[in-house]
């Protein structure tokens, strides 16, 4: 029944427009001097005097200069005086009052007789198109395809008595590749309505009943509009150009508006482009470390991929790979991401505010998007650089329905190390690899599926005998269905296994190796429903199974004496329900509102030891043990998180938002560095280690100047983090049996400005932010207390941060980037004096992060070159020279004391003390 | 392709070696230069004997000079029963009790005045601790394995009170310096040597904490516990060798305290060890108590005993088996000619040479002349003749 509606609106819309020509027999009339007057300026007036509106394109009128006096003429004959002598032609459609002035041809403003015989039925022919448009050809175009036309929505005698209509429709790429275009603003200019496409590239929009401009920005679509006349509810479908200019590369240019109009806060999107013109450290665009210059993200070390969003810890961020979570996106301690980016589509950061259907972490989710393979010919693209190359290859596969996109990446430092002449770095090693690939998929109009694949391995030795092993695995699989134009669903199943080894042969008396691994599996069906226009549903659920070995020790070799250890297994699900609705009260002023419930099993089986209660958990205070069977539940924690966020529009351009959230994470990082290091383990919350819980509230004010392309925004934000995981005093976190003897739960609060004025466009691009930030943390336990129970920075805590990351376009192929960071050194811990106990030196420490590091300084600088643009040549080409640090500054990587003949020395470690320079070639076939 | 490769061999490898070895520079914040004085209590309440208390001040961490002490302040051990015992200063800074047989089931605590004499006198006091009555070693042995030598004890506690014990261990070994000296510079002349300088002993006490629990097992008891092992060709057993292992049982709070120390102390120098933690102690100012102070004040008996390992206790090895902290050294070969000795006797027995504290006579240089039977003297480098680089020539009283 649904899809007979449009046959019955297009009758119905018939039926009263052939009735409303027949009852406008008084043709209005037209008197006045149209001497000397250009088209357009006559034009104006005619309308000022009838109902008539004039269509034509101004490049074909500026040449006709209107020489008619005129006195109660019907404009029929006034037209027909002025361009006696010209080869324009009019058309006027009585029924609509509209004028259409075209060269050569007049425009039939009915349709065709036979058009019912032609229509094939049962398609769903859009009413909007069926009821205008030029029918020349018989031919109807079945989507809103060009700039340059008008489409009225809706049968236009049909007015709502709101004066308000719905439009609703699917944005969709032209071409033999067609596909949903995803995120992109549809939004008409006054008054300020927009709205965004959702995953299926479906709108829905309620403007005002009249004639408008739509404007349609996204990703990797070339910026548009659409003229539509709205009269009632309609559908209306759009089918964009690609941004073929961008070369496999995106603009964002969605984000302009987004800035102001979108419902979210705390996000911050960033596409490949951006990133592949930041410079970095080796010369290889890093994802990661373009991620860390954005406001309220912070590295945890130079070198490091571990960062703190926030103020929150290293392991409240939830880094997610085409949905599968990936857990130490690191290679070489961190001197690289271990994402490719010749597979990155874009990166999502959500610092607040973060959506329902995300969870499990506290501080952050960053949602990463590989681009699709070409889906129309084979490609091979990739880059050559001083420590590392790169090769991806991708074409379409069979049907074009699909492609697929396999990229890798692997370094050379082994070789290089060997040719060191150093004999400690000659007897290290250092090697990685990574490996990603991507398929998609369009079983049919309705359903489409992707799998990604993804492998990350380390292996290094430095100058000892430990050789350290790691590894990241994850696949996804994600299934895409629409149920209806408003009812849309995505299932997405992953796994992902991390582990890591330590091999130790120098004692072959002591040799041993050690393990750790962690996997996870999930599955997770989400729904979007656009219910009416004022109301987006979303929701969905979630469960996912933890499985961790977290220690196993073994001898090495026939000699080896060590005893086996291994850590009993832990094993956890973690299981999620969510529903947000996004109201519009009114165009100005939307709510999203947002409730996940989350619910937390640990399983058995176990062994769980048993502590007398009062008294801190140590060895000392155990009174026995409980065993629980497989499956068995040992401990059970559940409760809500709030996600709600609105928004009011104050002005064209400018906007507040607030938010509030609530997040519950029940995976706890160990670690007993301030860096991220490979040895981390992973914790599952238990009946000792409760569930990390935290509260954020943001404000922020949102404004776009010069037509959206500088836009600034300033957040404000409070968060209270309770029971997340510290440590008591000399903790021993690998093979420990009884973990929650070392382990405390801490309270800790973080709040901060993060100012930000970004500007997408242009020869000039990039941002400028400013943060200020405080990150605290608090031990008062009845029975442990650190800094005497009083507050105190966090590792995290570096409270002023300046970045600058501009890119100058001199011309296509010529460009410059310039890095400029300034953060507050992070705090430290510092040996105050020095004295002596039963003959032996003994130091007295500070309070717990008293002091800082002095402050972090760095500016880099790239120059991009590209080959020429011819499009008919062998291999497309560029090159990367960038120097990092160019003032050389010796930034404190670590700061540590040592023994030297007595004395208690500090030393500075710099890892980049010097101006690196780099060069990378890219190629493309 | 070859230009570009070699491009990568050059800087490649530079850049790793720059960013893997990276760029280390001394780090000397302001805070460290200026550091508060605080008040350093070392030692222990003895429950059987003297209790010596050494008091001292904390320096700033760079300073190479002996730690301040602290002088003319005023410690008394006070039980809870109102029992009191004053110590006397014995020199500055070191302060001693008469020996004591404190009555064990009370709790104690140090009170110590400091400043009286300058002025505003400022009082600190330790926590009340039990008094921890240390059971006895029942047995220390050594054995040879692989090539080292083990020192294991066995210790058991029939109450079970004790359950965590801490250890020192006192090494002390006989040794000789490489060449004898028969001669001596003193008052600024050359004489025949009377401070013997060739036989010496080295008494050495690692200062690494070395402390276990038995609290998780059945019984408070250790058994071939593992002190101390070294190689068998150490130096130190090439011709008598002494352990004596002196044992405290210790509180719960104690052993805490000196396990957090252990940490901050030998777990930091590299980047990735853990953060310190401030640590003080059990001894607050009165009246004051976040004014730091350091030391943990305890209370207990000791128990110790006392093993040797003479040569002939070992396998015969031939001579160069053992270690040689002399292989550096090389036959006295330092000569100076001053003809003092005619064949009338005496005439200047002057040097130059000897007189550098670094060079050390050790025999006449004899001539072939007649008239001048003694040349001058021959000597070396201090470190292989003088064995008082290396210990003292005192015998110790149980050698």
């Amino acid at each position: 029944m649904p899809r007979l509606y449009p046959f019955l609106f297009l009758l119905l819309g018939l039926l009263v427009a052939n009735q409303a020509s027949w009852a406008q027999q008084t043709e209005p009339t037209i008197s006045g001097d149209f001497r000397n007057l250009r088209f357009e300026q006559f034009a104006q007036r005619v309308e000022a005097q009838t109902p008539y509106r004039f269509f034509f394109s101004p490049a074909a009128v500026d040449t006709v200069t209107v020489q008619v006096q005129a006195s109660n003429l019907a404009l029929i004959a006034l037209l027909k005086q002025v361009f006696v002598h010209s080869s324009l032609q009019f058309a006027i459609d009585e029924a609509t009052h509209r004028v259409f002035i075209t060269p050569e041809y007049p425009l039939q403003t009915q349709i065709a007789p036979d058009f019912f015989e032609q229509a094939p039925t049962g398609t769903m022919l859009p009413a909007a198109a069926a009821t205008t448009g030029p029918s020349r050809g018989n031919r109807l175009p079945a989507t809103g395809t060009s700039e340059f036309r008008v489409y009225d929505i809706g049968p236009r005698q049909v007015a709502p008595a709101s004066g308000r209509a719905t439009i609703t429709g699917t944005v969709r790429t032209a071409g033999t590749r067609s596909e949903p275009v995803v995120g992109a603003a549809v939004f008409i200019d006054s008054p300020n309505i927009g709205t965004a496409t959702d995953r299926q590239g479906n709108y829905s929009l309620t403007v005002p009943v009249g004639r408008h401009n739509l404007n349609i920005r996204g990703i990797g679509i070339r910026s548009t509009r659409r003229q539509l006349v709205v009269h009632a509810d309609g559908r209306f479908d759009l089918e964009v150009a690609t941004d073929a200019a961008a070369l496999q590369e995106v603009v964002v240019e969605g984000q302009k508006d987004r800035n102001v109009r979108g419902m979210q806060m705390g996000v911050q999107l960033l596409d490949i482009k951006t990133i592949k013109q930041v410079p970095t450290v080796f010369g290889e665009a890093d994802l990661l470390r373009v991620v860390m210059a954005l406001p309220g993200v912070k590295t945890v070390g130079e070198g490091s991929t571990g960062m703190s969003v926030r103020g929150g810890g290293t392991d409240q961020n939830l880094v997610l790979f085409n949905g599968a979570t990936i857990y130490n996106p690191a290679h070489l301690f961190g001197f690289f991401s271990a994402f490719n980016p010749d597979m990155v589509k874009s990166v999502e950061l959500y610092k607040s505010a973060i959506p329902a259907r995300y969870g499990g972490r506290l501080a952050s989710v960053l949602d990463i998007v590989s681009r699709e393979g070409d889906r129309k010919k084979f490609g091979a693209s990739g880059g050559i650089g001083l420590l590392t190359s790169r090769l991806t290859l991708e074409g379409p596969l069979p049907g074009a329905k699909g492609s697929f996109l396999i990229s890798g990446r692997t370094s050379y430092s082994d070789w290089l190390l060997q040719r060191v002449p150093s004999p400690t770095l000659r007897n290290s090693a250092a090697s990685f690899y990574d490996l990603s690939a991507y398929l998609t998929y369009d079983l049919n109009p309705k359903n489409s599926v992707s799998v990604t694949g993804y492998l990350s391995h380390d292996r290094f030795r430095l100058a000892s005998d430990t050789i350290y092993e790691y590894r990241n695995q994850a696949v996804s699989l994600n299934w895409k269905h629409t149920f209806s134009p408003k009812l849309a669903s995505a299932v997405l199943a992953t796994t992902s296994q991390y582990d890591f080894s330590l091999t130790t042969t120098r004692n072959q008396y002591s040799a041993s190796s050690f393990a750790y691994r962690l996997s996870q599996s999930a599955l997770q069906a989400d729904f979007s429903y656009l219910a009416t226009t004022k109301h987006t549903l979303e929701f969905g659920a979630s469960t996912l199974l933890y499985n961790t070995a977290p220690g196993d020790q073994q001898p090495l070799g026939d000699k080896s004496l060590l005893l086996p250890t291994t850590i009993q297994h832990e094993r956890a699900l973690e299981s999620g329900v969510y529903l947000t609705d996004r109201f519009d009260l009114s165009p100005r002023f939307s709510v999203q509102a947002g409730l996940r419930y989350s619910f937390y099993q640990a399983l058995g089986p176990r062994l769980v030891a048993d502590y007398l209660p009062g008294l801190s958990r140590s060895e000392n205070t155990k009174t026995g043990s409980s065993t629980y069977g497989s499956g068995q539940v040992l401990a059970h924690y559940a409760g809500p998180e709030w996600r709600i966020s609105t928004k009011l529009e104050l002005t064209a351009n400018s906007s507040v938002k607030a938010s509030y959230n609530r997040m519950r994470q029940y995976i706890h990082q160990l670690s007993n560095t301030t860096v991220v290091s490979p040895t981390d383990t992973w914790k599952l919350s238990d009946g000792y280690i409760r569930p990390q819980v935290g509260d954020q509230v943001s404000l922020g004010y949102y404004h776009n100047f010069k037509r959206n392309t500088i836009e600034f925004s300033a957040e404000v934000y409070y968060k209270k983090i309770h029971d997340f995981v510290d440590y008591k005093s000399g903790a021993v976190l690998l093979l420990n049996p009884h973990l929650e003897t070392d382990l405390v739960n801490a309270e800790g609060r973080a709040y901060g400005v993060e100012l930000l004025l970004r500007k997408n466009v242009g020869k000039i691009n990039g941002w400028l932010s400013y943060t200020y930030a405080r990150s605290l943390v608090q031990v008062n336990t009845a029975t442990d207390v650190v800094n005497g129970g009083n507050w105190y920075p966090s590792n995290y805590d570096k409270p002023h941060d300046v970045t600058l990351v501009g890119n100058y376009r001199f011309s296509r192929r010529f460009n410059i980037g310039l890095n400029f960071n300034y953060s507050t050194g992070r705090p430290i811990t510092l040996p105050l004096a020095k004295y002596y106990i039963d003959n032996a030196l003994r130091v007295y420490y500070s309070d717990r992060n008293m002091y800082r590091v002095p402050d972090y300084y760095r500016i880099d600088l790239a120059v991009n070159f590209e080959g020429n643009h011819k499009v008919k040549k062998l291999a497309h080409s560029s090159w990367t020279v960038a120097v990092y640090n160019l003032t050389g500054r010796h930034n404190p990587y670590s700061v540590y004391f040592q023994t030297v003949n007595g004395q208690l020395k500090g030393y500075q470690l710099s890892i980049f003390g010097t101006p690196i320079p780099t060069v990378t070639y890219n190629f493309r076939f | 392709m070859s230009r570009p490769s070699a491009f990568l061999l050059r800087w490649g490898g530079r850049l790793l070696l720059l960013a893997l070895a990276g760029c280390v520079e001394p780090y000397v914040p302001a805070v460290l230069d200026a550091p508060a004085r605080y008040l350093v209590v070392d030692g222990f309440i003895n429950g059987a004997g003297r209790t010596r208390i050494t008091l001292s001040r904390t320096q700033n961490i760079s300073t190479a000079s002996a730690p301040p002490a602290e002088k003319g302040a005023k410690i008394t051990i006070v039980d809870e029963k109102g029992g009191s015992y004053a110590l006397t200063e014995q020199r500055p800074g070191f302060y001693v009790s008469d020996s004591l047989l404190l009555p064990t089931g009370r709790r104690y605590q140090l009170r110590i005045s400091t400043g009286a004499g300058v002025g505003a006198a400022t009082s600190y006091e330790s926590d009340l601790v039990p008094l921890k009555v240390t059971p006895p070693i029942d047995k220390l042995e050594w054995m040879r394995q692989d090539g080292q030598l083990q020192f294991r004890f066995s210790t058991h506690d029939p109450s079970g009170g004790s359950r965590f014990y801490r250890w020192r261990a006192s090494e002390t070994w006989e040794f000789t310096a490489l060449y004898q000296s028969n001669l001596e510079f003193r008052g600024g002349i050359i004489q025949n040597r009377i401070t013997p300088i060739y036989t010496c002993w080295h008494t050495e006490q690692p200062s690494t904490i070395t402390q276990t629990s038995t609290a998780s097992l059945s019984q408070d008891a250790l058994t071939e516990q593992q002190v101390l092992s070294f190689s068998e060709r150490a130096e130190r057993v090439k011709i008598r060798y002494s352990l004596l292992l002196t044992q405290y049982a210790e509180t719960a709070e104690e052993f805490a305290y000196n396990e957090i120390l252990r940490k901050n102390t030998e777990a930091v120098g590299t980047v990735n060890d853990p953060l310190p933690s401030q640590l003080t102690g059990n001894v607050h100012r009165v009246g004051s108590p976040q004014e730091p102070v350091l030391g943990f004040v305890g209370a207990h008996t000791l128990q110790s005993r006392r093993i040797f390992i003479s040569r002939q206790d070992l396998p015969a090895h031939p001579p160069d088996f053992f270690e040689n902290p002399y292989a550096a050294c090389q036959e006295p070969d330092t000569a100076e000619i001053v003809k003092p000795y005619n064949k009338n006797g005496m005439l200047y027995p002057k040097s130059s040479v000897f007189a550098d504290p670094d060079n050390v006579p050790t025999d006449y240089a004899y001539g072939p002349s007649y008239g001048y039977p003694i040349m001058g003297y021959i000597g070396g480098a201090r470190e292989c003749i003088d064995c008082r680089v290396r210990g003292s020539n005192t015998k110790p009283a149980y050698w």
